[in-house]
């Protein structure tokens, strides 16, 4: 189910009202029963596949649990992650397999070929498949046991607000939550129901209507590309799918806290980070730190004491004592790139972070001998611009495209020649000022107003009617979610 | 500030919003919003008060097209192109016609066909010259070559074209732009097909259901909601007009990318008229000389002698003539602000009165007799 669309709207006032009317007992069943009805609306047939990957989680981490031979809880978490992997494997990453085997073996004259077939993604298969990894590992770890009653666990996989684009969730911090379900308060529900409404409107307001224009500027011949139409075109996508995804992100945490449930923030104003390490604290923040603690701290060598999604990847990486090697950092974001879509240009978006990050890294003494490189205002530049161009690679079809766009850069002579409509420079401008402002509004401005009470209720008030008046003019579920297809 | 009062809050904000759509009075025409108040769409009939100038290529202005050229004897064809000047009269009066509709009243000896696009780009010409010449005995094409349009969309605007969208058109040559352009109407043509036949899911089902419903039972709320977008995104383009001072008169730049597709698509054209013996009269339009014009005059000047060498090129088939200065700036009319807070009357450059449609009208004739009778 999309949730920019009347069908869904429908479907959770529908599922809050009988859920508050329902004894403790049955709200669990009654979420699980709710979120295969969501996640069938879009394919029933895919259900199962859901359950698969959950069932065998559930009776594998009983069995890590009680074993105590530690051989066997090794063969038990391989067995695990592994059909895991392969169920996300053969749905994302067979036809990327397949199609550049067959390359490979017409570059080595070989007589094979590979017959390709289509294959359907299933909505939400990379986000469900790694929280289900997480739930085993950290039973592995001794980190968590193992949930006694399946509706629980089942829940924690399917509940329907995360279920298809995240926040990826750990069992520890979600499962807590159907044991023991709050009381109705109505502060959780109005502040969902804000959240809701500032993500329905940055979806059908913003992420919508930018997603046109962003396609236009796709399709034009890249040749002809300027230096400025590439830091459009990259800055305009790079707020397309911030909009997009943190919409996301708003209607799931509301839609949650509508049952009374908290689901850690996924992301903080990313386009204000001072460098690469506050981005990924900022961006996709349950993301990060799924790929800090169960890749790139054991990668590490780091041993892992404790379980979050509440704090990115820089903090960890920050507070870690042990030296850090580079291999495992760029082998984590060669993952986390390929994790986002099984294609050459997802690998490179990845490796292109684990390089940025690498010469943040090396240049850090530096920084602490001139203080001009400590110059906020400076960081944030080169952190957005950084940013905003490594959604080159994630917005166009192949590696060939990536270079030539970022070829551009340096073709100083046209560098303001422009390709498009005046328009689409003016829009980009437009929201970067929009975001900045926006962000100082909610630093300075909120915390002011809230001191004048007769203010802020005119305030609320207004804020309130614009959103809704918004989100009635422009709703529509034409457009889905960008990280849906991942 | 209490939960309970911002729940409340939203219930009231729910309320009024939907009041705000249901008397909101939208009824305003935003498509021609560009083209000002004191422009109006024409399109040309014959002499039987019976359409022969489309804006779009769908199934009824096909047989509406067919049935008028059967009618008249199955004389051959001269196509006009154009854009919006073509099609729209400045401070329109009873009984004024465009100047293709005059055409059509003096070539008795060719059926007129007229088929203008709003901001049509050089490829929709392309597009439109090979269809109607795939259909139709097309012996003569008429072809503004406005400077603006040669900033106008790459690729193929849908919109105009319904019907090739169905038909899966495709051009039968190998040439990058026309590959380019066949592909996308397969892409399309493809979108449309699998729309029908693709197993709709549960949501597709019930979000149609839903819609239709609103719409039908809810049709003074729900269905208003294309006419305030169009609205809001007016406002928007005054506001933007506004906040950069932008009017008719701000100097438009060339578009490298656009530009080249343009072109090209007229070297199409070119070599398929010569190569068919279809003759082609390229003109480069009035425009109104009286102020600076809104062009980069070094890009304007350049684009001529682009399309003059062009011509030159080609064998006696090409025609070129400049008509930029033949209509004299009093038939110009003005158009309503463009802009938030204004009520100035700004230049329109383009589009003129029925006066200026009676001079381009009798150029083109006399371009057309002088060429022929050669």
């Amino acid at each position: 189910m999309i949730f920019n669309s009347i069908t869904f709207l429908i479907f959770l006032v529908f599922v809050v009202f009988v859920f508050w009317q329902l004894n403790s007992r049955y709200k669990t069943f009654f979420l699980v029963l709710s979120s295969c009805v969501f996640y069938g609306f879009w394919r029933w047939d895919f259900i199962p596949l859901i359950f698969i990957s959950a069932i065998s989680d559930y009776y594998i981490s009983k069995g890590i649990f009680k074993s105590e031979d530690i051989r066997t809880k090794k063969i038990l978490l391989f067995i695990s992650i592994t059909l895991n992997l392969s169920l996300l494997f053969y749905f994302k990453y067979l036809y990327f397999f397949l199609e550049n085997s067959n390359l490979l073996f017409e570059f080595l004259n070989l007589d094979l070929n590979f017959k390709l077939f289509y294959i359907i993604l299933p909505f939400g298969i990379s986000f469900y498949t790694f929280e289900t990894i997480s739930y085993t590992v950290d039973v592995y770890r001794g980190m968590l046991k193992p949930e006694k009653k399946f509706i629980d666990y089942a829940l924690f996989v399917t509940f329907f607000p995360k279920l298809v684009a995240g926040p990826i969730q750990r069992a520890n911090e979600l499962i807590p939550q159907f044991k023991n379900w709050r009381k109705f308060e109505l502060s959780f529900f109005s502040y969902g129901l804000k959240r809701i409404l500032y993500g329905l409107f940055l979806k059908v307001v913003f992420a919508d209507n930018i997603g046109s224009i962003v396609d236009e500027m796709y399709l034009i011949n890249y040749d002809f590309a300027s230096a400025i139409d590439v830091l459009t075109m990259s800055f305009l996508f790079g707020f397309q799918i911030y909009f997009d995804f943190s919409a996301y992100s708003h209607i799931a945490l509301g839609s949650a806290l509508l049952f009374g449930i908290k689901i850690p923030e996924n992301f903080n104003f990313p386009y204000i980070a001072t460098s690469l390490k506050d981005f990924w604290k900022r961006w996709h923040i349950s993301l990060s730190a799924w790929i800090r603690d169960y890749l790139y701290l054991p990668l590490s060598g780091v041993k892992v004491s404790n379980s979050s999604a509440q704090v990115g990847i820089g903090k960890v990486l920050s507070d870690s004592k042990k030296k850090r090697s580079n291999i495992p950092l760029f082998v984590t974001w060669a993952i986390m790139g390929l994790w986002h879509g099984s294609n050459w240009t997802f690998l490179f978006w990845g490796l292109f972070h684990a390089f940025f990050i690498f010469l943040e890294r090396l240049f850090k003494p530096l920084r602490n001998r001139f203080r001009i490189l400590n110059f906020k205002f400076l960081n944030w530049g080169i952190t957005l611009i950084i940013c905003m161009l490594s959604w080159i690679p994630f917005r166009v079809n192949s590696i060939e495209e990536t270079f030539l766009l970022y070829s551009k850069l340096f073709d100083f002579k046209n560098f303001f020649n422009l390709s498009f409509r005046e328009n689409s420079y003016i829009i980009t401008l437009l929201i970067l000022l929009i975001f900045i402002c926006s962000y100082y509004f909610k630093l300075l401005v909120v915390p002011r107003l809230k001191n004048n009470y007769v203010i802020f209720l005119i305030y609320t008030f207004f804020k309130y009617l614009l959103l809704i008046f918004f989100i009635i003019i422009f709703l529509k579920p034409v457009n889905q979610f960008i990280y849906f297809q991942f | 500030m209490s939960s309970k009062l911002k729940i409340i809050f939203f219930l009231i904000c729910l309320i009024i919003s939907i009041l705000i759509i249901r008397y909101l009075n939208v009824d305003k025409d935003f498509s021609n919003l560009a083209l000002g108040e004191e422009t109006t769409t024409v399109y040309a009939k014959d002499v039987q008060d019976r359409s022969i100038h489309v804006s779009s290529i769908d199934s009824l202005n096909k047989q509406t097209i067919l049935h008028v050229w059967n009618s008249n004897g199955n004389k051959d064809v001269s196509l006009v192109l154009g854009n919006s000047q073509t099609h729209t009269i400045n401070q329109i009066k009873t009984n004024d016609v465009n100047y293709l509709e005059i055409l059509d009243k003096r070539m008795t000896d060719r059926q007129i066909i007229g088929n203008t696009y709003p901001n049509a780009s050089l490829q929709d010409f392309l597009i439109a010259y090979f269809y109607w010449k795939n259909i139709l005995p097309v012996k003569d094409v008429f072809i503004p070559l406005f400077f603006d349009d040669m900033r106008e969309l790459n690729g193929i605007n849908y919109d105009f074209y319904p019907l090739l969208v169905k038909e899966n058109f495709k051009f039968n040559s190998d040439n990058e732009l026309l590959n380019k352009l066949n592909l996308n109407f397969k892409l399309k043509s493809e979108k449309v097909d699998s729309s029908k036949t693709e197993k709709k899911s549960t949501q597709d089902l019930t979000e149609e259901f839903f819609n239709s419903f609103l719409n039908k039972h809810w049709e003074l709320v729900w269905g208003k909601r294309k006419d305030i977008q169009s609205l809001i995104y007016s406002q928007l383009y005054l506001f933007r007009n506004y906040i950069f001072n932008i009017t008719p008169s701000s100097i438009r730049k060339k578009i490298p990318e656009r530009y080249f597709n343009n072109m090209s698509a007229l070297d199409l054209i070119i070599n398929d008229a010569v190569s068919n013996k279809i003759n082609l009269f390229l003109y480069i339009p009035p425009i109104r000389n009286d102020v600076k014009i809104p062009y980069d005059l070094d890009d304007y000047n350049k684009f001529k002698e682009e399309i003059k060498f062009k011509s030159n090129n080609y064998n006696a088939h090409i025609h070129f003539v400049d008509f930029s200065n033949i209509v004299p700036a009093k038939f110009f009319g003005f158009k309503s602000s463009t802009s938030l807070n204004s009520n100035n009357k700004e230049l329109d450059f383009m589009h003129f009165q029925f006066s200026g449609h009676q001079i381009l009208g009798d150029s083109l004739l006399n371009f057309y007799n002088s060429k022929k009778n050669k």
